[in-house]
């Protein structure tokens, strides 16, 4: 009970910080902005001639892969440089409880990003008979992938206390595991990694898991995998920040 | 202090180390009780009722041996997920077999036992350019029975859960229902001529739908002319009946007395028909002449119109007749959607489109005791046209087209008890009734052997188009990976295996297959299409009549001249023709104006889609980040 309270407290605190400022704004113009453009201008949505949002779909990691990051590298990085950190955690507040509250805001804010995307689920109606259970898989789909991602950036940016170091290193990471089911990758590590582990590598890529939402499936394995990477990167945030605490 | 500050690090990175293990077993263990939501519409990933009642009447295991390349390197990605969905719907399959259903997976690499398996299995290997070799195919089998599916092509993913039915409907059916054909197109292909052959040309394959119900019936080829339909046939089908005896009338009469079922394509002009020899070269591009069962629709209490074919502005589409040729609207080439297919009945339920290049229609009352489905039709925008105008200028149909108000009926089916078309008996020989040899003439059947009447109940489905069938006209045959893969264009495939399952009895697999033929198109530009094209159909005629206007005015002042001057024109003639040029060219500027105006309302649609897509939502978000701004603003002055 007091844990949700907190939880609810830190992740309130930290949402309204994003619109306190115009970052909020801004960041949520180009997110809409940038996936108008890749779905109609490079997605070839009305070229389809197709009541499906493949191409906005489509776009969802390419997009979320450098969006994300951005949204998340301030998260512990920012507490770093200006010292709150110790002031956060001195707070009546456990470490992980920080970590869920502010993993939390920064998941919401995307989520109300990618909800001001609903036009384009009008505009496929009204051109044809759309399958709107595909659609709904798709954005559920789209908002796992994206918190995967925010973990990941949540993770760096405990790393360090230069926003830009998390970011690059964020986007890495995230760019890792769209290919690491890709030949290029795979290649790469067959020719010293057993066949086995090569595997295992390959099945941390985030697009086959995509995919299966986009296909309109809710699969409990991809559901699990998603939720598996947002659990381990933030419990790697929480073992970074204890040893951050331990170390000063 | 220190050292425990180094236990502390290690301790953690040891941690994360093992915490990354566990959520990768966790994972890997909880793949095996996996659950998933099939959200789709059409309920696309979850098995069908149709597979279901064919796993249940599984009564003894089944294997099935699938055979994958799972070497992360050899596999192309996109196949590598295609290989994961295949799995995932045999595990599908697998669920519902009551632990009928063994699945066996295995890797052929080179020279290994699991290659030799799948050689023996008829699964075959597919060359990559870069010159390996994968694998995805499986075999079933079932006591001993085996069917293989060789190669698991993404481009037929909507039919991956009809092909392994079908392999296991298969493997459990011992007994093929025979089904004759009668046609007289060469929808069994054509053998290799000698002659060709020495010039490297091959005979032709046959047509894909008979090539398809090949796989899951007994194909027998039933002459045009005999007098008896083999007993064995327990369905006939009738493809271009084209000036057919009344004798072979007789034959189909007596075999649907007998209770087997007819399935007839008509045409009242079919594009692919075409003379084999013609003495006129020209001929040979002519469409080919009608045909009709007359004798038996007559006892039916049917009509077929073998002098017209229908056009649908609904269903028009703009073609390029010939190669490089203008695309002109062609309102007699039936692109047809879900309007006019029976969404009731299960042979037309799951199919949204299909083609059909001129057909005919039915009309008429069935007699007493009979009753009749339409099963395609078309909508009330349609009109009854002359076949050869149609095929040869659909502009001009689309011209003067005048919707009768008619939705017209292009494939029936009359259900019920049948009476004889030949109540008097066996028709005469007609050829050898002024012959005078009656010694040679076989003793004929007496009318006491004619059924007059079908015991019971009894199916009879009349289509009113042939060319449906051809393959041009409903499957894309692409070469993928140095195999001939089909790929249905439209419902046509399907409309025909689904016919012909349903009478031969098998409806099981009606419900799996017919998945395939489902898009989503975009109906407001296809509607925007057809009343724009309507709009702008009586300006054309209006300019059309202009011209022909002047035409008249200039050949009345050429009747007008002396006869020694017709061959120069008059200085009325000439002004009358120079305004003919102008007119012309203001007439041509017209008609692009017309048709110009045909694309801009799409533009604009697709235009203001993406305005409003990219530009609305920003513009109320910068809006609403402005306002609140300013409103915070106001509240620090007023501190």
């Amino acid at each position: 009970m007091n844990a949700c309270s907190n939880i609810k407290t830190i992740a309130k605190r930290e949402l309204a910080g994003y619109f306190a400022s115009p970052v909020a704004y801004v960041f949520i113009v180009i997110f809409l902005l940038l996936a108008g453009f890749f779905t109609f201008m490079l997605g070839g949505f009305f070229e389809r001639r197709e009541a499906s949002l493949i191409s906005f779909f489509m776009w969802q990691p390419w997009l979320s892969l450098f969006l994300v990051p951005a949204v998340g590298m301030r998260l512990w990085s920012e507490e770093r440089r200006q010292g709150t950190m110790e002031l956060l955690l001195t707070m009546p507040v456990t470490a992980w409880q920080a970590i869920v509250g502010k993993f939390l805001a920064s998941w919401l804010f995307l989520t109300l990003a990618m909800v001001l995307t609903f036009p384009v689920i009008i505009t496929v109606n009204y051109l044809g008979h759309a399958d709107n259970g595909v659609i709904f898989c798709g954005y559920v789909g789209s908002l796992l992938l994206a918190g995967s991602y925010l973990a990941v950036s949540s993770m760096t940016s405990a790393m360090t206390r230069n926003q830009v170091i998390s970011f690059i290193l964020s986007v890495v990471i995230c760019l890792f595991l769209i290919l690491a089911g890709w030949p290029p990758v795979t290649d790469l590590l067959v020719r010293w990694a057993p066949a086995r582990l090569v595997e295992t590598v390959a099945a941390l890529s985030v697009i086959p898991h995509f995919e299966g939402f986009q296909r309109g499936v809710l699969d409990s394995r991809d559901l699990l995998f998603f939720l598996s990477i947002i659990g381990f990167s933030l419990f790697a945030t929480g073992v970074i920040l204890r040893n951050l605490r331990s170390g000063h | 202090m220190k050292k425990k500050q180094v236990e502390t690090l290690l301790y953690s990175v040891a941690g994360v180390g093992i915490m990354l293990v566990v959520v990768v077993a966790f994972n890997y263990v909880a793949s095996a009780f996996k659950q998933r939501i099939d959200l789709t519409h059409d309920k696309v990933y979850t098995l069908s009722p149709g597979t279901k009642a064919i796993l249940n009447r599984l009564d003894g295991p089944v294997e099935v041996r699938l055979y994958v390349t799972q070497g992360a390197k050899e596999m192309p990605e996109n196949l590598k997920t295609y290989a994961q969905r295949v799995e995932d719907l045999l595990s599908e399959f697998q669920q519902n077999g009551k632990g009928k259903i063994e699945i066996k997976k295995l890797n052929p690499e080179p020279d290994s036992d699991a290659e030799d398996s799948a050689r023996l299995d008829g699964v075959e290997g597919q060359m990559l350019p870069t010159g390996e070799s994968v694998y995805l195919g499986l075999a079933v089998s079932y006591l001993d029975q085996k069917v293989a599916i060789p190669f698991f092509a993404p481009e037929r993913e909507k039919l991956m859960e009809y092909d392994i039915a079908r392999a296991i409907s298969r493997v459990i059916t011992t007994e093929k229902p025979v089904v004759g054909v009668m046609a007289s197109l060469p929808v069994f292909g054509q053998p290799m001529n000698p002659m060709m052959m020495r010039m490297g040309q091959q005979g032709q394959q046959p047509w894909v739908f008979i090539s398809e119900l090949q796989s899951d019936f007994d194909i027998k080829q039933v002459s045009m002319d005999g007098e008896k339909i083999p007993d064995e046939v327990k369905l006939l089908v009738v493809v271009h009946p084209k000036s057919i005896s009344d004798k072979a009338q007789y034959a189909i009469d007596q075999f649907i007395m007998r209770g087997g079922k007819l399935i007839a394509f008509l045409d009242a002009m079919s594009l692919v028909d075409r003379p084999a020899n013609p003495s006129n070269p020209m001929m040979a591009n002519m469409p080919g002449g009608p045909s009709s069962l007359d004798k038996l629709l007559k006892a039916w209490g049917i009509q077929f119109d073998t002098s017209k074919v229908v056009a649908d502005m609904n269903y028009a589409r703009e073609l390029s007749m010939q190669r490089g040729g203008a695309p002109q609207l062609m309102p007699a080439f039936l692109f047809m959607n879900s309007q006019g297919i029976n969404a009731d009945d299960v042979v037309t339920s799951q199919i949204d489109n299909l083609l059909l290049p001129f057909a005919g229609t039915f009309s008429g009352t069935p007699m007493a005791g009979l009753t009749e489905t339409v099963l395609l039709k078309t909508t009330t925008q349609s009109q009854l046209v002359d076949g050869m105008t149609a095929s040869f200028s659909g502009e001009t149909i689309a011209k003067e087209f005048k919707p009768s108000g008619t939705a017209y009926p292009l494939a029936i089916r009359l259900k019920g008890k049948f009476k004889t078309a030949f109540p008097d008996g066996p028709p005469k020989d007609e050829e050898k009734k002024d012959d005078k040899t009656e010694a040679e003439k076989k003793p004929e059947t007496k009318p006491a052997d004619t059924l007059k009447e079908t015991k019971s109940e009894n199916v009879v489905v009349l289509v009113g188009d042939t060319d449906l069938l051809y393959d041009q006209f409903s499957v894309q045959v692409q070469d993928i990976l140095g195999q001939r893969i089909v790929i249905p264009r439209n419902g046509n495939l399907n409309f025909v295996q689904n016919l012909v399952e349903q009478m031969t009895g098998d409806s099981n697999l009606i419900g799996v297959r017919s998945r395939a033929a489902i898009n989503r198109p975009f109906t407001v530009v296809a509607e925007m299409q057809a009343s724009a094209q309507e709009a702008y159909q009586s300006k054309l005629k209006e300019i059309e009549a202009k011209l022909a206007d002047t035409q008249k005015r200039l050949n009345e002042l050429q009747s007008k001249k002396e006869g020694g001057q017709r061959f120069i024109l008059s200085p009325e003639q000439q002004q009358e023709l120079e305004k003919f040029k102008h007119e012309e060219a203001n007439t041509k500027k017209e008609l692009k104006e017309v048709r110009k105006n045909l694309r801009r309302d799409i533009d604009s649609l697709e235009f203001w889609t993406k305005v409003l897509n990219i530009g609305a939502m920003p513009a109320v978000v910068i809006l609403a980040g402005l306002t609140s701004a300013f409103f915070k603003r106001q509240r620090a002055k007023a501190k």
